[in-house]
């Protein structure tokens, strides 16, 4: 299930493109937003696993938290169990975007 | 009149396997290993030191240590001469320390130089007993064994744990000798059949139930080697240990289930186990389902308490179901029942009432409680929502208000009140929440006048709640509201706390 209210879609659209700022940009000011270190951030790639690497179970519940939020979608159980990187957490939301 | 005596768990652990070779290796923790026989003579050796200090039957000793090689000989030596052992984590609190000492009354203290424990919580009444982070005591070169082990009377206690309480303060579960043996007959033979050829992993620690039964009891009875790790479970320190030492069993929770999933990129998995348990909270299908298809391994969901010392629902290898806490272990007995205590019919919800060998007898110091908890029928009730469907008991939820959060027990008084610290917040409530297959905390908060709500402001909350608390307890959801749903009399609607967050995930 993959929800985005069409108002937020817009609104969020609409940022990206004034931004110019590819999603990925967007969840690394999210993991900022968390609490991870800005340093860790700085060097996370988007193929990189996240969670043990580079944000602890407590961290990775409050970026998908985070993201709900900010993209206005549900991430399942059973998709939560497969978002590992940032292109991962792209793919999922990208769609809604378009 | 005499009292009937029965076996010291402790003996029985360390000298009841017949088939023992004295040499081979009971436990391993990084590069340092102990065999059963030196085991067996350092716990004979503290138990000489204990009585030197002055130790008699049932005293409390506090055992604030990590997982390492210096718990089992503590612990076991002990309950050689009749002492409680009370194990708590070495990460408590000053606060908490400071209670549990005071609660069980311990008159000695057994800690590591490091990590230290808050000594700001040690009395000068308590005399502590440091060993470095060889296993060796400090106060003493000690070489003299015990003589002969104390034999205790059936209603001897022999170990004692503390649970999180609903107030937020921990209370104490006292265990007697038959605790630490029951379940690994019931559990470990019967079910698991552990072997001596077993090399056991458990990330949960000797300070709570089924960590004390996972990685001390079932090694010993069975002859089996474990492997002990004592700092964080996360997952790529368990991916390193499960690659080095190549575990047959593994004993973790949810949480860590799920953290080592999410560590990994490959199609499959090849991992050493033949068994893969989890306990400590309900195990989701998805999670049961996603790990059987990278591992091709089934994990085997069940349910204990500290209460009951150890699981007495679980599944079985080869007949897991997904999404199932298993069928109730032979040996023990069940019922659910409605509000009134009646009971319900197969396929609905009721909350669960659990009886059998390894019950408590009672809360420490908590004579009201421990009347409420158990029944003069010898029921236990466990606070928990279940269904039964064809001898299969599936999780439904909690009847009270407490939160288990990565396999941790959370108040949310105790969250509250860390969040009641912030100037920005009026008033708050804490309920639980399910993000992906974790559970954890959520906060509703309602702002003091004239605050405003700034995008950084859930940060900054977390942050305070950082400084203050164990990361589980963090509330990963903020929610700010303008006033919190109460009852005619003022209490909180905690349910309709929970009834949000659930329909905001549904939205």
């Amino acid at each position: 299930m993959r929800i985005m209210t069409k108002s937020k879609c817009l609104q969020y659209s609409t940022v990206l493109k004034e931004r110019n700022m590819p999603v990925i940009n967007e969840l690394k000011e999210l993991m900022l937003d968390i609490g991870v270190e800005e340093s860790i951030v700085n060097e996370v790639g988007p193929e990189q696993i996240l969670a043990g690497h580079v944000m602890d179970s407590v961290h990775y519940t409050a970026f998908i938290v985070a993201i709900e939020e900010r993209y206005d979608i549900r991430v399942t159980d059973r998709y939560a169990l497969k978002l590992r990187t940032l292109n991962d957490f792209n793919n999922y939301i990208s769609p809604g975007l378009k | 009149m005499l009292k009937t005596s029965v076996s010291n768990s402790a003996l029985e652990l360390l000298t009841g396997n017949p088939g023992l070779h004295p040499d081979k290796i009971a436990y391993i923790c990084a590069d340092k290993a102990l065999s059963f026989r030196d085991l067996n003579k350092g716990c004979r050796r503290f138990a000489h030191l204990l009585q030197k200090q002055g130790i008699v039957p049932q005293e409390r000793v506090l055992i604030a240590l990590p997982d390492c090689l210096a718990f089992p000989v503590v612990f076991l030596g002990c309950l050689l001469t009749g002492g409680v052992a009370v194990a708590v984590s070495p990460a408590l609190s000053e606060e908490e320390l400071a209670h549990i000492i005071d609660d069980c009354g311990a008159c000695i203290l057994v800690t590591l130089r490091k990590p230290a424990v808050p000594r700001s919580a040690i009395s000068d009444k308590i005399k502590v007993i440091i060993y470095d982070d060889q296993g060796r005591v400090e106060v003493s070169n000690n070489s003299k064994e015990l003589d002969t082990p104390y034999q205790p009377s059936v209603d001897d206690i022999a170990y004692m744990l503390y649970s999180s309480g609903s107030t937020g303060r921990p209370k104490g579960v006292p265990h007697l000798h038959k605790s630490l043996l029951l379940p690994c007959d019931l559990v470990g033979k019967a079910l698991l059949e552990i072997r001596s050829g077993d090399i056991i992993f458990s990330t949960s620690k000797f300070s709570f139930a089924y960590g004390l039964i996972n990685s001390l009891a079932f090694p010993l009875r069975f002859g089996a080697t474990a492997i002990l790790h004592p700092g964080k479970p996360d997952p790529l320190a368990v991916l390193d240990i499960i690659n080095r030492h190549g575990p047959s069993i593994f004993f973790s929770v949810p949480d860590i289930y799920t953290q080592i999933l999410l560590t990994c990129t490959e199609r499959e998995l090849k991992f050493p186990m033949r068994l893969c348990c989890s306990a400590g909270e309900a195990l989701p299908a998805p999670l049961f389902e996603e790990w059987q298809r990278l591992t091709g391994l089934e994990i085997l969901d069940g349910i204990g308490s500290t209460e009951m010392a150890y699981h007495f629902i679980s599944n079985v290898p080869g007949r897991a179901i997904a999404g199932s806490a298993g069928q109730l272990v032979p040996g023990y007995r069940a019922r659910l029942v409605d509000d009134d205590g009646i009971n319900i019919p197969a396929g609905r919800e009721g909350n669960l009432l659990v009886g059998g060998p390894t019950r408590t007898p009672f809360y420490w110091n908590l004579p009201e409680l421990s009347a409420e908890t158990f029944l003069p029928d010898g029921f236990v009730k466990t606070g928990d929502i279940f269904v039964e469907r064809d001898g299969f008991y599936y999780y439904r939820g909690r009847c009270d208000d407490m939160i288990k959060s990565g396999a941790c027990w959370v108040s949310p008084f105790t969250v509250e009140d860390a969040l009641a610290r912030h100037p920005a917040v009026a008033e708050c409530a804490v309920a639980a929440i399910t993000i992906g297959t974790f559970n954890r905390p959520g906060a509703f908060i309602v702002l003091t006048p004239g605050t405003k709500q700034t995008p950084t402001l859930g940060q900054e909350l977390r942050r305070h709640i950082l400084a203050l608390l164990p990361d589980y307890m963090c509330p990963v959801r903020i929610r700010f509201i303008a006033e919190l749903p109460r009852t005619s009399t003022g209490k909180i609607k905690r349910f309709k706390l929970r009834e949000q967050f659930a329909h905001y995930d549904e939205e």
